[in-house]
Protein backbone atom coordinates (compact mmCIF):
# COMPACT_ATOMS: atom_id res chain seq x y z
CA UNK A 1 0.00 0.00 0.00
CA UNK A 2 0.89 3.44 -0.03
CA UNK A 3 1.43 6.11 2.26
CA UNK A 4 0.63 9.76 0.47
CA UNK A 5 0.84 12.83 2.08
CA UNK A 6 -2.61 13.83 2.78
CA UNK A 7 -2.13 17.00 4.03
CA UNK A 8 0.13 19.89 5.61
CA UNK A 9 -0.65 21.61 8.80
CA UNK A 10 0.81 25.18 9.40
CA UNK A 11 1.39 25.64 13.15
CA UNK A 12 1.41 29.20 13.45
CA UNK A 13 1.65 31.65 17.17
CA UNK A 14 -0.53 34.18 14.93
CA UNK A 15 -3.32 31.99 13.09
CA UNK A 16 -5.05 34.41 12.45
CA UNK A 17 -2.10 36.34 10.72
CA UNK A 18 -0.79 33.44 9.12
CA UNK A 19 -4.52 32.74 7.86
CA UNK A 20 -4.59 36.57 6.31
CA UNK A 21 -1.22 36.62 5.02
CA UNK A 22 -1.70 32.86 2.77
CA UNK A 23 -5.34 34.08 1.61
CA UNK A 24 -3.82 37.60 0.32
CA UNK A 25 -0.84 36.24 -1.14
CA UNK A 26 -1.92 32.97 -2.63
CA UNK A 27 -6.20 33.11 -2.71
CA UNK A 28 -6.97 30.33 -0.51
CA UNK A 29 -9.71 30.06 1.36
CA UNK A 30 -10.36 29.53 5.34
CA UNK A 31 -12.68 27.40 6.72
CA UNK A 32 -13.00 26.87 10.18
CA UNK A 33 -16.49 26.02 10.79
CA UNK A 34 -16.23 22.98 12.56
CA UNK A 35 -16.36 21.15 16.33
CA UNK A 36 -12.35 22.30 16.43
CA UNK A 37 -12.54 25.49 14.95
CA UNK A 38 -9.86 24.02 12.77
CA UNK A 39 -8.81 26.49 10.15
CA UNK A 40 -9.05 24.24 6.89
CA UNK A 41 -7.52 25.72 3.59
CA UNK A 42 -8.31 25.26 0.29
CA UNK A 43 -5.61 25.97 -2.36
CA UNK A 44 -8.61 26.31 -4.89
CA UNK A 45 -6.66 24.08 -6.72
CA UNK A 46 -6.83 19.91 -7.69
CA UNK A 47 -3.27 19.78 -7.57
CA UNK A 48 -1.38 19.18 -4.45
CA UNK A 49 -2.73 18.58 -1.27
CA UNK A 50 -4.90 21.18 1.21
CA UNK A 51 -3.89 21.99 4.57
CA UNK A 52 -5.01 23.48 7.52
CA UNK A 53 -3.86 26.19 10.01
CA UNK A 54 -3.09 25.00 14.23
CA UNK A 55 -1.95 27.24 16.76
CA UNK A 56 1.40 26.87 17.86
CA UNK A 57 2.60 25.86 21.49
CA UNK A 58 3.76 29.07 23.07
CA UNK A 59 7.21 27.52 23.71
CA UNK A 60 7.72 26.23 20.20
CA UNK A 61 8.56 28.31 16.98
CA UNK A 62 6.23 28.60 13.74
CA UNK A 63 6.57 24.99 11.94
CA UNK A 64 4.59 22.84 9.14
CA UNK A 65 3.51 19.35 9.39
CA UNK A 66 2.72 16.48 6.99
CA UNK A 67 -0.13 14.69 7.60
CA UNK A 68 0.89 11.03 6.31
CA UNK A 69 -1.89 8.90 5.06
CA UNK A 70 -1.93 5.14 6.87
CA UNK A 71 -4.70 2.08 6.52
CA UNK A 72 -3.39 1.07 10.14
CA UNK A 73 -2.90 3.93 12.41
CA UNK A 74 -2.03 1.67 15.52
CA UNK A 75 0.76 -0.57 13.29
CA UNK A 76 1.93 2.53 11.52
CA UNK A 77 2.63 4.03 14.79
CA UNK A 78 4.36 0.54 16.36
CA UNK A 79 6.56 0.58 13.03
CA UNK A 80 8.01 4.14 13.23
CA UNK A 81 8.36 3.92 17.19
CA UNK A 82 10.13 0.44 15.79
CA UNK A 83 12.60 2.87 13.44
CA UNK A 84 13.53 5.18 16.15
CA UNK A 85 10.36 7.77 15.89
CA UNK A 86 8.78 9.13 19.03
CA UNK A 87 4.81 9.61 19.80
CA UNK A 88 3.77 13.02 20.56
CA UNK A 89 0.43 12.64 20.33
CA UNK A 90 -0.76 8.37 20.45
CA UNK A 91 -3.44 7.39 18.39
CA UNK A 92 -6.63 9.56 18.82
CA UNK A 93 -9.96 9.75 17.16
CA UNK A 94 -10.59 13.78 16.22
CA UNK A 95 -14.14 15.00 16.45
CA UNK A 96 -15.25 14.41 12.69
CA UNK A 97 -14.26 11.07 13.03
CA UNK A 98 -10.74 10.80 11.03
CA UNK A 99 -7.61 9.31 13.43
CA UNK A 100 -4.20 11.05 13.82
CA UNK A 101 -0.94 10.31 15.65
CA UNK A 102 1.53 12.69 15.85
CA UNK A 103 5.52 11.81 15.70
CA UNK A 104 8.42 12.57 15.94
CA UNK A 105 11.04 11.11 13.62
CA UNK A 106 14.82 10.63 15.06
CA UNK A 107 15.83 13.86 13.59
CA UNK A 108 13.61 15.91 15.93
CA UNK A 109 10.68 16.74 12.70
CA UNK A 110 7.48 16.29 14.02
CA UNK A 111 4.69 14.78 11.77
CA UNK A 112 1.14 13.39 11.89
CA UNK A 113 -0.31 9.83 10.93
CA UNK A 114 -3.49 9.88 9.57
CA UNK A 115 -6.30 7.95 8.98
CA UNK A 116 -9.51 9.26 7.15
CA UNK A 117 -12.73 8.37 8.67
CA UNK A 118 -13.96 7.86 4.96
CA UNK A 119 -11.31 5.36 4.19
CA UNK B 1 46.63 36.16 9.17
CA UNK B 2 46.34 32.46 8.74
CA UNK B 3 44.43 31.12 12.00
CA UNK B 4 46.67 28.91 13.77
CA UNK B 5 46.68 24.73 13.24
CA UNK B 6 42.67 24.30 13.72
CA UNK B 7 42.42 21.75 16.54
CA UNK B 8 40.42 18.07 16.83
CA UNK B 9 37.16 18.50 17.62
CA UNK B 10 36.42 17.00 20.62
CA UNK B 11 33.80 14.07 21.30
CA UNK B 12 32.95 15.27 24.90
CA UNK B 13 29.65 14.00 25.95
CA UNK B 14 27.68 16.15 28.61
CA UNK B 15 26.40 14.02 30.90
CA UNK B 16 23.79 15.91 33.09
CA UNK B 17 20.91 15.89 35.23
CA UNK B 18 17.87 18.44 35.12
CA UNK B 19 15.46 19.47 38.02
CA UNK B 20 12.32 21.29 38.32
CA UNK B 21 12.32 23.92 40.62
CA UNK B 22 10.06 26.11 42.00
CA UNK B 23 10.20 29.98 43.37
CA UNK B 24 9.98 28.84 47.01
CA UNK B 25 12.75 26.06 48.19
CA UNK B 26 10.55 23.24 46.76
CA UNK B 27 12.50 21.29 44.53
CA UNK B 28 11.18 18.67 42.11
CA UNK B 29 13.21 16.12 39.87
CA UNK B 30 12.19 14.14 37.38
CA UNK B 31 11.77 10.35 38.89
CA UNK B 32 14.71 8.91 39.18
CA UNK B 33 16.86 11.68 38.74
CA UNK B 34 15.84 13.07 42.05
CA UNK B 35 13.19 12.52 44.62
CA UNK B 36 11.84 15.97 46.34
CA UNK B 37 8.21 17.15 47.10
CA UNK B 38 5.68 18.19 44.65
CA UNK B 39 5.50 22.15 44.17
CA UNK B 40 2.92 23.77 46.87
CA UNK B 41 -0.32 25.09 45.13
CA UNK B 42 0.35 28.20 43.39
CA UNK B 43 4.02 27.95 42.94
CA UNK B 44 5.10 27.97 39.35
CA UNK B 45 7.72 24.87 39.05
CA UNK B 46 10.78 25.86 36.61
CA UNK B 47 13.46 23.92 35.37
CA UNK B 48 16.50 24.31 36.26
CA UNK B 49 19.58 21.85 35.18
CA UNK B 50 23.03 21.07 36.95
CA UNK B 51 26.09 19.67 35.37
CA UNK B 52 28.00 16.96 36.89
CA UNK B 53 31.00 16.57 35.71
CA UNK B 54 32.52 15.98 33.05
CA UNK B 55 30.57 18.54 31.80
CA UNK B 56 32.06 21.57 30.00
CA UNK B 57 32.15 21.88 26.18
CA UNK B 58 34.39 21.25 23.99
CA UNK B 59 37.11 24.14 23.95
CA UNK B 60 39.48 25.20 21.28
CA UNK B 61 41.84 27.44 23.09
CA UNK B 62 41.78 24.48 25.42
CA UNK B 63 42.85 22.31 22.16
CA UNK B 64 45.26 24.97 21.24
CA UNK B 65 46.86 24.87 24.58
CA UNK B 66 47.06 21.07 24.28
CA UNK B 67 48.67 21.61 20.74
CA UNK B 68 51.34 23.77 22.32
CA UNK B 69 51.79 21.41 24.89
CA UNK B 70 52.60 18.46 22.47
CA UNK B 71 54.97 20.55 20.20
CA UNK B 72 57.24 21.34 23.09
CA UNK B 73 57.18 17.58 24.69
CA UNK B 74 57.94 16.82 21.36
CA UNK B 75 61.34 18.82 21.44
CA UNK B 76 62.10 18.16 25.06
CA UNK B 77 60.59 14.84 26.12
CA UNK B 78 61.95 15.66 29.48
CA UNK B 79 59.09 18.89 29.46
CA UNK B 80 56.62 18.57 32.10
CA UNK B 81 53.15 20.01 32.63
CA UNK B 82 54.26 21.80 35.56
CA UNK B 83 56.77 23.53 33.38
CA UNK B 84 54.52 24.38 30.96
CA UNK B 85 52.27 25.82 33.61
CA UNK B 86 54.88 27.47 35.29
CA UNK B 87 55.64 29.02 31.51
CA UNK B 88 52.19 30.52 31.75
CA UNK B 89 52.06 31.75 35.31
CA UNK B 90 49.54 29.21 36.51
CA UNK B 91 49.73 26.73 38.74
CA UNK B 92 50.07 22.76 37.42
CA UNK B 93 46.24 21.77 38.94
CA UNK B 94 44.58 24.58 37.28
CA UNK B 95 46.55 23.97 34.03
CA UNK B 96 45.29 20.47 34.44
CA UNK B 97 42.18 20.70 34.90
CA UNK B 98 41.45 22.56 31.90
CA UNK B 99 43.12 20.64 29.94
CA UNK B 100 41.31 17.55 30.96
CA UNK B 101 38.37 19.46 30.18
CA UNK B 102 37.31 20.00 33.63
CA UNK B 103 37.38 23.67 33.71
CA UNK B 104 36.89 26.15 31.63
CA UNK B 105 39.15 29.17 30.08
CA UNK B 106 38.41 32.12 31.67
CA UNK B 107 38.70 35.04 28.97
CA UNK B 108 41.50 36.59 31.05
CA UNK B 109 43.38 33.24 30.51
CA UNK B 110 43.03 33.11 27.12
CA UNK B 111 44.48 36.88 26.36
CA UNK B 112 47.37 36.38 29.20
CA UNK B 113 48.76 33.12 27.61
CA UNK B 114 47.80 33.53 24.32
CA UNK B 115 50.32 36.79 24.59
CA UNK B 116 52.77 34.21 26.05
CA UNK B 117 52.28 31.78 23.33
CA UNK B 118 52.74 34.61 20.73
CA UNK B 119 49.32 33.76 19.61
CA UNK B 120 48.37 36.41 16.82
CA UNK B 121 45.77 38.70 18.01
CA UNK B 122 42.46 37.88 15.48
CA UNK B 123 43.26 33.96 16.45
CA UNK B 124 43.15 34.95 20.34
CA UNK B 125 39.62 36.86 18.97
CA UNK B 126 38.55 33.73 17.41
CA UNK B 127 39.05 31.56 20.47
CA UNK B 128 37.32 34.27 22.42
CA UNK B 129 34.15 34.48 20.40
CA UNK B 130 34.31 30.32 20.30
CA UNK B 131 34.41 30.55 24.61
CA UNK B 132 30.85 32.36 23.82
CA UNK B 133 29.33 29.91 21.59
CA UNK B 134 27.30 27.34 23.02
CA UNK B 135 28.08 23.85 21.57
CA UNK B 136 25.64 21.70 19.94
CA UNK B 137 24.87 19.92 23.44
CA UNK B 138 24.47 23.25 25.86
CA UNK B 139 21.91 24.41 22.91
CA UNK B 140 19.61 20.85 23.76
CA UNK B 141 19.94 21.37 27.33
CA UNK B 142 18.76 24.69 26.59
CA UNK B 143 16.18 23.96 24.25
CA UNK B 144 14.89 21.26 26.96
CA UNK B 145 14.96 22.97 29.95
CA UNK B 146 12.89 26.04 27.73
CA UNK B 147 10.40 23.39 26.22
CA UNK B 148 9.29 21.90 29.59
CA UNK B 149 9.34 24.36 31.75
CA UNK B 150 7.09 26.32 29.10
CA UNK B 151 4.60 23.20 28.96
CA UNK B 152 4.65 23.45 32.77
CA UNK B 153 4.24 27.31 33.16
CA UNK B 154 1.46 26.80 30.90
CA UNK B 155 -0.50 23.86 32.01
CA UNK B 156 -0.41 25.60 35.73
CA UNK B 157 -1.67 28.94 34.55
CA UNK B 158 -4.25 28.03 32.38
CA UNK B 159 -6.87 27.13 34.03
CA UNK B 160 -8.65 26.31 31.01
CA UNK B 161 -7.10 22.59 30.85
CA UNK B 162 -8.75 21.85 33.88
CA UNK B 163 -11.79 23.04 33.24
CA UNK B 164 -11.91 21.24 29.63
CA UNK B 165 -12.12 17.90 31.90
CA UNK B 166 -14.61 19.20 34.09
CA UNK B 167 -17.14 20.19 31.30
CA UNK B 168 -16.27 16.47 29.77
CA UNK B 169 -17.82 15.27 32.74
CA UNK B 170 -21.30 17.58 32.72
CA UNK B 171 -24.42 16.46 30.85
CA UNK B 172 -24.61 19.39 29.28
CA UNK B 173 -20.66 19.00 27.58
CA UNK B 174 -20.31 19.34 23.62
CA UNK B 175 -17.30 18.36 22.15
CA UNK B 176 -17.50 21.51 20.20
CA UNK B 177 -14.33 23.75 20.38
CA UNK B 178 -16.38 27.07 20.45
CA UNK B 179 -18.39 25.99 22.75
CA UNK B 180 -15.89 25.27 25.53
CA UNK B 181 -14.45 28.43 24.66
CA UNK B 182 -17.69 30.24 25.45
CA UNK B 183 -18.47 28.27 28.87
CA UNK B 184 -14.38 28.44 29.77
CA UNK B 185 -14.26 32.38 29.08
CA UNK B 186 -11.52 31.47 26.05
CA UNK B 187 -10.31 31.32 22.82
CA UNK B 188 -11.25 28.37 20.18
CA UNK B 189 -7.20 29.04 19.92
CA UNK B 190 -6.77 28.65 23.55
CA UNK B 191 -9.00 26.04 23.74
CA UNK B 192 -7.03 23.72 21.08
CA UNK B 193 -3.70 24.31 22.65
CA UNK B 194 -4.88 23.19 25.68
CA UNK B 195 -6.84 20.58 24.46
CA UNK B 196 -3.73 19.35 22.26
CA UNK B 197 -1.66 19.17 25.49
CA UNK B 198 -4.20 17.35 27.47
CA UNK B 199 -4.03 14.70 24.59
CA UNK B 200 -0.41 14.67 24.54
CA UNK B 201 0.04 14.42 28.26
CA UNK B 202 -2.95 11.42 27.74
CA UNK B 203 -5.27 12.93 30.17
CA UNK B 204 -8.13 13.01 27.54
CA UNK B 205 -9.47 10.91 24.96
CA UNK B 206 -12.09 11.75 22.29
CA UNK B 207 -14.18 8.03 22.36
CA UNK B 208 -16.60 9.58 19.58
CA UNK B 209 -17.65 12.42 17.40
CA UNK B 210 -19.46 13.84 20.52
CA UNK B 211 -17.75 12.21 23.63
CA UNK B 212 -14.64 13.57 25.01
CA UNK B 213 -13.75 11.48 28.02
CA UNK B 214 -11.46 12.68 31.20
CA UNK B 215 -8.24 10.10 31.41
CA UNK B 216 -7.62 11.33 34.76
CA UNK B 217 -8.97 8.97 36.83
CA UNK B 218 -9.41 11.59 39.68
CA UNK B 219 -12.71 10.79 41.22
CA UNK B 220 -12.89 14.20 42.19
CA UNK B 221 -11.53 16.62 39.97
CA UNK B 222 -10.32 19.86 41.27
CA UNK B 223 -7.52 22.05 40.29
CA UNK B 224 -4.86 21.30 42.61
CA UNK B 225 -5.18 17.07 41.79
CA UNK B 226 -4.98 18.17 38.36
CA UNK B 227 -1.96 20.24 38.14
CA UNK B 228 -0.06 17.23 40.25
CA UNK B 229 -1.36 14.84 38.12
CA UNK B 230 -0.51 16.82 34.65
CA UNK B 231 3.04 17.66 36.57
CA UNK B 232 3.62 13.97 36.93
CA UNK B 233 3.13 13.41 33.31
CA UNK B 234 4.85 16.27 32.26
CA UNK B 235 8.10 14.15 33.58
CA UNK B 236 7.29 11.22 32.51
CA UNK B 237 6.90 13.10 28.90
CA UNK B 238 10.59 14.80 29.02
CA UNK B 239 11.79 11.57 30.22
CA UNK B 240 10.36 9.50 27.16
CA UNK B 241 12.01 12.43 24.69
CA UNK B 242 15.32 12.88 26.23
CA UNK B 243 16.19 10.10 28.03
CA UNK B 244 18.18 12.12 30.83
CA UNK B 245 20.88 9.89 31.97
CA UNK B 246 21.31 8.55 35.53
CA UNK B 247 23.87 11.14 37.34
CA UNK B 248 26.72 8.19 38.27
Amino acid sequence: MTNPVLQFQILSKSPDETASFYTSLFGWTIDANNPLGYRKIDTGSSQGIQGGIWPAPPQAPNFVQLFMGVIDLNAAVQKAEGLGAKTIIPPTTLPEGDEMAVMLDPQGMSFALWRRANL
Amino acid sequence: MPIGKQPKPTSNTHPIWFCFGTRIPHLLRIPGHYDAPLPVENTLPIFVFSPYHPGMPPSLFRERLSHEFDVRRAKNGRYSLRAFAVFLGTDHSTLSQILRGRRRVPDSHIHDWSKKLKIDGEEVAYYTAAESVPDSEATRRQEYVRHWTAEVQTTFTQSVHWKILALSRTPQFRADCRWIGEQTGTTVDEVNLAFSRLLRLGLIEVKAKDRWVDLTGLSQLSESAFRKLALERIRQKANYFHEVPEPS
